[in-house]
């Protein structure tokens, strides 16, 4: 087969069946045109440059578009993405710490587990991504080729949507709504975990910091609070921005959250004697003052956090 | 600037490569003997470009096309149909009306009169 004839059915072999034989006939005679009979190899490579690469040529013969998604659905395609990746990297994030949850430590160490979880955790998040995209991208392809052309399969943007769009000022972003939603879930699983993920290690030794008896006590409450702390977040979700109702839910969510920690905290018997006689031991410093610290700063700490977030919600839904 | 200029223009003809090449087929004309045509009035198309689009008219109904296997190779004669005569004369006096309203545009400067 000579070179005329491989370009020929590098052309042919990508273009449908039915127009394949007329093509190569063409093609055939109008490169003999180019060239004349019996043409020298660099005289037919200067005709074959002419008609370019073989691929292009038969994408327009066959009329097939020559990118992934156009501009008709570009925007489309990126504000899908946009709404669907955070949801997706969430839930993924959120059911490998649950998973975590299910499946304590057992005989390795605290730091193995960590690198573990963080690895898996990494990994899980990458292959959401990767999925996401992907099947996103492939809809898109198809739809791009499956509507004829000039017609809108989506609502075409209208002037009065823009009566809907709320001020920037006042919008809540959706990474800080994923951001509670993902501290919850550790809280939750901080809590109920707490015998092997809160311990005091000392060469050798291990002890459990909290009294797992007292915590449990408080485990219908720790529940009501992440249920309630859920609800806000989709809550905000819908919302999407500060409105008042939405700042007084949020307030009162905080100044919850302030009681039932609270509440936990300033259990007498919270924290193991064991652990804190072995801290003790180690600094020198006696057991009350250590736990009456300990206990304070962290209070002190999650009032300050909730009062700032409580503040802000207030702050953006009355000012105006 | 040149570049500018290049650029410029190849937007400002691909619009008329298809009037272009509708007019050059009022007679048969077989591939080769159409990029010829063109190329004397100096129009260079995409040869790439230019088979798909006989086909393309062809599907629409602009142009016919036969094969004819009497000379020493069998050629494809593409001619316009009478769908395509006519589609060939509107698009004419598109051409001529804009050409005058850019014509009108271009030289009459800053006069805004309407017509």
């Amino acid at each position: 087969m000579n070179l005329r004839d491989v370009y020929i059915d590098e052309v042919t072999s990508r273009i449908p069946e039915s127009m394949r034989q007329d093509v190569a006939l063409e093609l055939e005679s109008t490169i003999d045109d180019m060239t004349g009979n019996d043409p020298s190899e660099t005289a037919l490579f200067e005709a074959l440059r002419e008609l370019g690469d073989p691929h292009v040529l038969a994408a327009r013969y066959a009329n097939r578009l020559l990118h992934l998604i156009g501009p008709a659905f570009f925007t489309q395609y990126v504000n899908i993405i946009k709404i669907v990746l955070p949801i997706a990297v969430t839930v993924v994030t959120i059911l490998s710490i649950i998973g975590y949850l299910t499946n304590p430590i057992d005989d390795t160490s605290w730091s193995q587990f960590l690198i573990q979880a963080f690895l898996q955790t990494g990994a899980a998040i990458f292959n959401v991504v990767v999925q996401t995209l992907f099947w996103i991208t492939l809809t898109f392809f198809i739809i791009e080729r499956a509507v004829p052309e000039g017609e809108v399969p989506f609502s075409s943007w209208k002037p009065e949507q823009l009566k809907k769009v709320k001020p920037r000022s006042t919008s809540i972003s959706l990474g800080s709504i994923l951001f509670d939603v993902v501290v919850t879930v550790l809280m939750v699983v901080l809590y109920v975990n707490a015998e092997q993920l809160i311990r005091v290690v000392t060469d050798g030794e291990s002890y459990p910091l909290l009294n797992s008896s007292v915590l449990n006590q408080f485990f219908p409450f720790v529940i009501a609070l992440a249920v309630f702390g859920i609800a806000i977040a989709i809550y905000k979700w819908i919302v999407r921005h500060w409105t008042k109702p939405l700042a007084l839910w949020n307030a009162l969510f905080n100044v919850v959250w302030i009681a039932v920690t609270a509440l936990i905290l300033l259990q007498p018997d919270l924290i193991s004697t064991e652990a804190l006689s072995l801290i003790a031991e180690q600094t020198n410093i006696d057991i009350e003052t250590i736990s009456r610290w300990g206990v304070w700063s962290i209070l002190f700490t999650i009032i300050v956090v909730c009062i700032l977030d409580l503040a802000e919600g207030l702050i953006k839904a009355f000012r105006r | 600037m040149s570049d500018v200029k290049a650029s410029l223009v190849t937007e400002l003809r691909r619009g008329t490569l298809t009037i272009a090449v509708l007019s050059q087929l009022k007679t048969p004309q077989y591939g080769y003997s159409l990029v010829q045509a063109l190329l004397d009035a100096e129009i260079n198309i995409d040869q790439s470009t230019l088979y798909p689009l006989l086909r393309r008219l062809e599907k629409q109904g602009l142009v016919t096309s036969s094969w004819d296997t009497t000379e020493s190779r069998p050629r494809k004669y593409y001619v316009l149909s009478p769908d395509g005569m006519a589609i060939l004369n509107e698009l004419y006096e598109e051409w001529m009306k804009m050409s005058k309203t850019l014509t009108r545009l271009i030289e009459g400067g800053n006069d805004h009169e309407s017509s």
